[in-house]
């Protein structure tokens, strides 16, 4: 998909010895957010964006280094070794020395003369590289203009990472007009610089309209026209499906942690002191019964406590493993200015999401299950949650609901729409899915955004509905397979405080009789989940969960229906 | 191979069934019928041969046993060799005699070839077969010593690329013959400018050497000359124009000539007019360009009129004030050296301007551009009367995300800070987030902050993001720590908020860190025994 984006003018900075005006140019192609205000808070906001864009550039992909230029030397040193070998005579060996030293000592004087070629050649690289990368590859940043706060939405170029940066209007002194609405932003790597520097002594006007710094020229006619700056990137599905999935997997039953900044600083700086060159690279919490929760570095088993965590109150212990824990160093500029981090878990290898209370500004991070793995790769993860069915007039009317308040909880959106509190959070979930909503983990909400610029009409809604996980994933289908023929048998079923614990006896497409068990909420949400099966053994639920336990649920399902 | 040694196999008299055999019949028809043209036809037939058509002789076969049609033009009338009708190859009749014997011509119809003699400079410029190129030259020095007189330009630049050598320094000398300083060939001149042989070009160069005041009086050509595609000869071309041309009533000329050429759309590769116009037409250019006009031709895609323009303009006087300092900042901005060069020097003339609002010099400083951030870094050093001008200046430069700015921005603190307000200057300092930075921060805190909690309160976030940074810096993180238990011992005030910014460093996981500031809060408790602080101090002797 070709990303089209139009702008008006340039972002930019204009900072003057006593005043700062940030301006973003927004999508002329989108609909006309646009926002005005002055920030009360500049440096705040300054280290939030900041850390928002190292997330835009950040890319810890694993990619193998090159090593064209080794392998052609060590094929010249093996020749010249080779042509040594043949020469016998001790004379034309000191020759054969005398030459190469010589040749050695043109070539040093070569690359001398040529020193200065080469700088030129590379700030040339530098410049065009920048630019290039500006052009093609960033992706801007998704600004949504909400009746209580300005967010800032973007996703790494690894696609691995996304970033949630939302201003709350007790940031600004004062707020002097806003039109709530999604489009684009300019950013560029200037930009960024130009960020740096907002000052608290210099008032800071900031806004965000489509005509954003202007720089106009005078035609043939004599007349000035405005310079549109146009953008195209080819924008990879997998990240529309990332930005969809995120809201996905917000809306699962997450576990929640509370840290004191300095816990989270500790995290970093040890990751930073030391690189781990064997496995296991995780960042493992460890729950225990009745103690502050604490995370294990591995693999040194360096323990970092939890400071600000309260003891935690669950019947056994457990531990949750997240993996590509250097992505947190992004947060790093911001430790020092929080003043509470929340950290939200959905379970061994799958995403996490870290949320920075700044004062006045939130940050979402939301690291997906591993670098290597983009959101996508884990899709069936929301297999983990149950939706219920919707219709596609019901979701209309939630989105009209949603886009009329801009953001509601699931309870407000039942009062509104008279639709029940479950099948209004299903409906919202499948919003979040169709890149209509999201999920505002700090508020517990649902708000509006509109990710693609057409207008969301029945037939989407439609489109919306019927595109469930369950009849695109072949785990669901095989499960609703065994659940039909029988196969899945519950042999024990037992209500705790948190919902049921359901164990039970499946028969697997392949023929395998296995023991799954569960651990589901009282709206069957899997919590917690094991199987004997070869897929769990081999990657738990980083891939989503198995047949097997999707079986065993529905089976769940159908005796509470009963 | 080539298809004139194709030999195919077929019925009846293979030479007639060939292509060989028929264009060799058609040449004697040729010569029976239209005797004019025959040498020249024999000649483009013996043209396309080349050295990869002769074959290593052996016994009876010599090199070009083969080559039937270069036999029936050139031997046909020798007794030396004899058809193997069979094999449709030449033969020679004895191996003993493989030579030409002396005074014998064996090429046939040798009356037509005395006749039309020009058909050998055709051939001399153009055969690729060294015997070919004997052959002619033995010829030519036999019956037509003054043949070489009647070549064409393009004969003789053809003869300078001959296989032969002798060819080559025939043509060569028939080229110097010709040349004549007082009135050359200007056709020649224009043909051997066209080739791109480095040989060639050094004879072209000597000969535009010596007859400059001769075609410069051709504006025309010499306009035509500076565009030409070798940028060396167009070098020397430029060079030469700029230090020739003096004349005013001559400048005049060029100048309208120039300004003609640049309002045609089609004309291309203007870089040499347009150098010379810059060079030496630069006062006949400005009474003819206005400041609009030089703006519109910076506006233009060309570097070549992107620079004309802006040499222009920095010609015009009252340019700074009339464009006023943006617009001087976007020229100064361009991607061409020559515009920025040009809006420099806008700039450096325009000093009363500028020290009355130095705002460009600030833009500037901060400029993509080297040789732009040099020139404002030195104005700025220049103009601004910095003792008088107050720390917004100041805090202007040290702002900045360039290191080299900074430095300048440094520099110019430890000269004048002591005229101005230190301690406003150390606070607001402490915002910058540059890591570069935070060093000199922490040397303009530990000498200027006033001693007072209030100030030291104002830059809590400084201290907490230099001892909650992830990259290591040993010596800022000890100087901040020292400098807080300081200032705490002093007074209480500054003791509380001293204890605030250290809580949460005492969580540290970093042993150095956690050990450091353990010994500050315990330096601190000491001090201030009733401060509020996670630190216990345990006054009981150890036993």
């Amino acid at each position: 998909m070709i990303l089209h984006t139009q702008y008006a003018g340039r972002s930019v900075i204009t900072s003057t010895l006593s005043r700062s005006r940030v301006q973003f140019a927004t999508n002329r192609l989108r609909e006309p957010a646009y926002f005005e205000g002055t920030l009360g808070q500049p440096i705040t906001f300054r280290d939030a964006l900041a850390a928002l864009y190292q997330v835009v550039v950040s890319d810890h992909k694993y990619r193998p280094r090159d090593r064209v230029e080794f392998k052609a030397w060590l094929e010249k040193q093996d020749r010249e070794f080779l042509a040594g070998l043949g020469v016998q005579s001790a004379e034309a060996k000191q020759r054969l020395e005398q030459l190469e030293a010589r040749r050695a000592e043109l070539e040093a004087q070569r690359q001398k003369r040529l020193a200065p070629f080469y700088q030129a050649r590379r700030r040339y690289f530098d410049f065009a590289y920048t630019n290039q990368y500006e052009q093609y590859l960033i992706l801007d940043p998704v600004i949504t203009v909400h009746p209580d706060e300005v967010s800032f939405e973007a996703f790494s170029k690894d696609e691995s990472t996304y970033a949630r940066l939302s201003a709350k209007y007790p940031l600004f002194d004062e707020v002097r007009e806003f039109s709530c609405g999604t489009t684009n932003i300019d950013f560029s790597i200037r930009l960024h610089h130009e960020l740096e520097r907002m000052r608290t002594y210099r008032q800071t006007r900031f806004e965000i309209n489509p005509a954003g710094f202007s720089v106009a020229h005078a035609s043939s006619d004599g007349t000035c026209e405005a310079v549109h700056r146009e953008k195209k990137i080819d924008l990879p599905d997998s990240w529309l499906k990332g930005f969809l999935q995120v809201h996905g997997v917000m809306s699962m039953s997450l576990t929640h942690v509370s840290l004191a900044p300095v816990d989270l600083f500790n995290i970093c700086r040890s990751l930073r002191r030391r690189k781990a060159k064997i496995s296991p690279r995780s960042l493992r919490y460890e729950f225990q019964p009745g103690k502050q929760p604490w995370v294990v570095l591995e693999p040194w088993d360096q323990i970092i406590p939890l400071t600000g965590a309260e003891v935690y109150e669950g019947p056994k212990p457990h531990s949750i493993r997240t993996w590509g824990r250097d992505r947190l160093q992004v947060l790093a500029r911001m430790l020092p200015i929080a003043k509470k981090i929340d950290v939200y878990l959905a379970g061994y290898g799958l995403p996490s999401f870290y949320v920075l209370d700044l004062g006045g500004v939130m940050f979402t991070l939301g690291l997906s299950g591993w670098t290597d793995n983009d959101w996508t790769g884990g899709a069936s993860f929301d297999l983990l949650t149950r939706q219920q069915d919707v219709k596609a007039d019901e979701l209309m009317t939630i989105y009209e609901s949603l886009r009329e308040t801009r953001y509601a909880s699931d309870e407000e959106l039942s009062l509104r729409t008279g639709l029940p509190r479950e099948k209004c959070r299903s409906a919202a979930s499948h919003l979040c899915g169709a890149g209509r909503g999201m999920v505002d983990l700090v508020s517990g909400t649902y708000r509006h955004r509109d990710l693609f610029s057409s207008p969301f009409t029945l037939k989407d809604a439609q489109k919306a509905v019927s595109q469930q996980a369950e009849d695109q994933n072949p785990d669901a289908k095989a499960a609703r397979h065994i659940f039909e023929k029988g196969d899945a048998r519950l042999i024990a079923r037992r209500p705790v405080s948190t919902g049921y614990k359901l164990s039970g006896n499946v028969k697997g497409s392949d023929g395998q009789r296995v023991r799954p068990l569960l651990s589901v909420d009282s709206d069957s949400r899997i919590i917690e989940a094991t199987c004997t099966c070869q897929k769990f053994k081999h990657s738990k639920l980083t891939q989503g969960p198995c047949e097997h336990m999707l079986a065993l649920r529905l089976l769940h399902m159908q005796l509470l229906e009963e | 191979m080539t298809v004139l040694t194709a030999a195919p196999r077929s019925s009846g008299p293979k030479h007639k069934n060939s292509s060989a055999g028929r264009t060799g019949d058609t040449l004697r028809k040729i010569a029976r019928y239209q005797p004019e043209l025959y040498t020249l036809a024999a000649a483009e037939a013996l043209i396309p041969y080349t050295e990869d058509d002769a074959q290593v002789p052996v016994f009876r076969s010599g090199r070009f046993a083969d080559c039937y049609l270069l036999h029936r033009i050139l031997f046909d009338e020798s007794e030396r060799f004899v058809l193997d009708d069979r094999r449709l190859r030449f033969l020679f009749v004895t191996a003993k005699q493989t030579q030409t014997p002396a005074g014998v011509r064996e090429e046939s119809y040798p009356e037509l070839w005395d006749q039309y003699p020009h058909a050998y400079l055709r051939l001399l410029s153009a055969a690729k077969l060294l015997y070919v190129h004997r052959w002619a030259l033995t010829a030519i020095e036999r019956s037509h010593p003054d043949l070489l007189q009647e070549a064409t330009p393009d004969e003789l630049l053809g003869m300078l690329s001959a296989p032969h050598q002798e060819t080559v320094k025939v043509g060569l000398n028939e080229l110097h013959r010709r040349f004549d300083p007082e009135a050359p060939d200007w056709e020649l001149l224009d043909r051997l400018l066209k080739d791109d042989r480095p040989f060639v070009l050094e004879i072209a160069r000597g000969w535009i050497e010596e007859t400059v005041p001769l075609w410069m009086m051709d504006i025309d050509r010499s306009l035509r000359w500076l565009q030409i595609e070798n940028a060396e000869l167009r070098e020397l071309i430029i060079n030469l124009v700029t230090a020739n041309l003096v004349h005013p009533a001559e400048k005049q000329l060029w100048a309208d000539r120039i300004l003609k050429l640049l309002e045609d759309a089609s004309a291309r590769n203007l870089e040499g007019p347009l150098r010379v116009a810059r060079w030496v037409l630069l006062d006949e250019m400005t009474e003819r360009l206005s400041v609009e006009h030089c703006l519109h031709l910076i506006g233009s895609e060309s570097p070549a009129v992107q620079s004309l323009g802006a040499a222009v303009l920095a010609g015009h006087s009252e340019v700074f004030s009339r464009l006023g300092d943006e617009a001087v900042f976007a020229l100064a901005e361009h991607q061409t050296a020559a515009v920025r060069r040009a809006a420099q020097s806008l700039i450096v003339s325009a000093e009363s301007e500028t020290i009355e609002n130095p705002a460009v010099l600030f833009a500037l400083v901060e400029s993509e551009w080297e040789d732009n951030r040099a020139l404002a870094a030195r104005l700025l050093v220049e103009r601004i009367d910095w003792p008088t001008a107050g720390i917004e200046p100041l805090l202007g430069l040290l702002d900045s995300n360039r290191p080299d700015v900074q430095k300048l921005g440094q520099d110019l603190v430890e000269k004048y800070l002591a005229t101005t307000d230190p301690g406003l200057f150390a606070n607001r300092l402490t915002e910058h987030s540059h890591p570069h930075m935070r060093r000199f921060a922490m040397r303009m805190v530990e000498a200027y902050l006033p001693d007072s909690a209030v100030a030291l309160a104002a830059i809590a976030e400084f201290f907490k993001k230099g001892l909650l940074e992830t990259w290591p810096d040993r010596q800022t993180k000890t100087r901040m720590l020292e400098f807080l238990t300081k200032r705490g011992e002093q007074d209480r005030g500054q003791a509380v908020i001293a204890m605030k910014i250290l809580n949460p460093v005492l969580r540290t996981k970093t042993q150095i860190d956690f050990e450091l500031a353990l010994a500050s809060a315990t330096r601190l408790k000491l001090a201030h025994p009733d401060l509020p602080s996670d630190v216990n101090v345990l006054r009981e002797p150890i036993p």
